[in-house]
């Protein structure tokens, strides 16, 4: 009887799993960033939002990476340029040479400026660990761009939970294919950007207008 | 008793009693006696003893603090730093591998990587407090974490790890639950600390619930007191939608599920050579 029961539940659950949403197939570009070596900058555009970049660098030694990317606040460059704000809203993952995840991350970015435009942190920031040297495949996309969750490596490509043309942000507004994106560490290269403190309530609220309603209330009430 | 007579008229007050008891993990037989007749509860067997329950919750948190941790770090516990010894028969942890967490629309990889170190720190929290009170801790058991990989529950894919975390989450929530109610436990020291784990799963299973449904991963009903998120299930929250209430599991119920869904066994499933302690046998599902 434990048996049997045992069955119907392995049964139901490979079942389940192979249960997937059918999501549009993502068009796939390719760059080539060569050994890293120092500060790098690489800024461009995507063509559409159904788009992802696959960039392949190596280090040549054992390095700590900071990727971040300031297209969508804007802010400067590793390479001491400054990106405009109004870029999409991204998605990074690395990979090693053979496809293998390595680490991923979207919004908010610690060292991400607010866009003005729309109050909002929408860049992307990964810090790794000690990297081996080697060959590593850096994916940037809008962050509606991801792997499927059935995805175990890189091959398995893309999907879009998105419109496939414009770019929007988690809230909807518009944005463009815009992308910075900037590496240090590699090879012992830096500066790596600080991460500053988490501001206090009361240090922030005069920016979120807290301060503004309060005196207003007190207003009305005296 | 004072808390016999407070559960009885609880029953008699609830629109769905037969509901209500399972919540409240009173063994069937009593629940049957109560329902039939109306009377009093029968007097409960003596509780566990406060370190034997401390003691099979390590075991629970050895097996979360290793599948996390291999899922987002590709190491064991110990490799990243965490004590594992102590009585009992020691045992490696076999199957896992890292898991590719390049799907981020819901922070799956980020969330990943916070409750690790949430069930790392429980297993050093137990472990101390056993310590403390001058306790040895029971040693981590052999773990088998491909024990549902032939179910597609494991490591392959973010679909698989997401099943299986929400698996051990739940059953996470429902162990502590019913431990805290136990008498040798609410009455000690310790209640406030196991309050707070119980807290922390339970942000854990929420989390993994809501990234199961926005995800569609199914996940199947393990027993009578499991409440099955979306898409297979209809609630998003692990609680009762007629009580309120979160489930709650004896040890014995947790280990019918931790053992490979078996009844009056000391081993299998993911503790290949049983739990560590006491606490180390299956009894009936819940």
């Amino acid at each position: 009887m434990a048996n049997k029961k045992t069955g119907l539940f392995l049964l139901a659950l490979f079942l389940g799993t192979l249960s997937v949403q059918q999501l549009k197939a993502v068009t796939v570009t390719t760059g080539n960033w060569g050994t890293l070596s120092g500060p790098f900058t690489s800024a461009g555009t995507l063509a559409n939002q159904n788009t992802a970049l696959q960039a392949n660098f190596t280090l040549a030694s054992a390095s700590q990476l900071t990727i971040f990317t300031n297209s969508y606040g804007g802010g400067p460059n590793a390479n001491g340029t400054t990106a405009s704000a109004g870029g999409f809203m991204p998605s990074l993952v690395l990979y090693n040479g053979a496809g293998n995840f390595v680490a991923g991350q979207i919004f908010p970015s610690p060292v991400g400026r607010v866009d003005p435009a729309t109050g909002l942190n929408g860049d992307s920031y990964i810090r790794t660990g000690n990297l081996m040297a080697g060959n590593y495949i850096l994916a940037i996309s809008d962050f509606q761009v991801q792997q499927p969750p059935t995805a175990s490596t890189l091959a398995d490509g893309f999907i879009n939970y998105g419109s496939g043309t414009n770019f929007v942000d988690v809230q909807g507004n518009l944005r463009t294919g815009a992308y910075s994106l900037n590496i240090t560490g590699a090879n012992g290269g830096g500066p790596t950007p600080t991460i500053p403190e988490p501001a206090t309530f009361w240090m922030a609220a005069p920016a979120l207008g807290i301060a503004a309603m309060w005196m207003r209330r007190r207003k009305a009430n005296s | 008793m004072k808390d016999e007579k407070l559960i009885s008229n609880l029953v008699a007050a609830s629109p769905n009693r037969r509901s209500l008891l399972r919540t409240l993990g009173i063994a069937s037989t009593a629940a049957g006696a109560v329902l039939a007749t109306g009377s009093k509860l029968s007097a409960q067997a003596a509780p566990p003893s406060v370190v034997d329950v401390l003691q099979f919750a390590l075991n629970l948190e050895y097996l979360e603090a290793e599948f996390y941790t291999i899922a987002t770090m590709g190491q064991t516990i110990d490799q990243v730093g965490i004590g594992i010894n102590g009585t009992g028969t020691p045992g490696p942890t076999t199957g896992g591998n890292q898991v590719n967490f390049a799907n981020n629309l819901v922070f799956t990889g980020q969330v990943a990587m916070e409750i690790g170190q949430d069930e790392r720190n429980h297993v050093t929290l137990l472990r101390g407090a056993l310590t403390q009170a001058g306790i040895t801790p029971i040693a981590k058991p052999a773990i088998n974490l491909a024990a549902l990989a032939s179910a597609g529950l494991g490591f392959g894919n973010i679909v698989q790890f997401l099943a299986l975390a929400r698996v051990f989450e739940d059953i996470g929530v429902t162990a502590y639950g019913g431990a805290a109610g136990l008498s040798t436990v609410a009455n000690s020291p310790y209640i406030g600390t196991a309050a707070q784990i119980l807290a922390a799963e339970a942000e854990h299973v929420g989390n993994i619930r809501l990234q199961c449904a926005r995800l569609n991963v199914t996940t199947p009903k393990l027993d009578g007191v499991d409440i099955v998120p979306p898409p297979a299930g209809t609630r998003f929250i692990s609680v009762d939608g007629t009580t309120g209430l979160s489930s709650v599991r004896t040890p014995g119920q947790v280990l019918y599920l931790a053992y490979g869904m078996q009844a009056g066994v000391n081993r299998g499933g993911f503790f290949p050579n049983g739990a560590n302690g006491t606490l180390n046998t299956s009894s009936a599902s819940a």
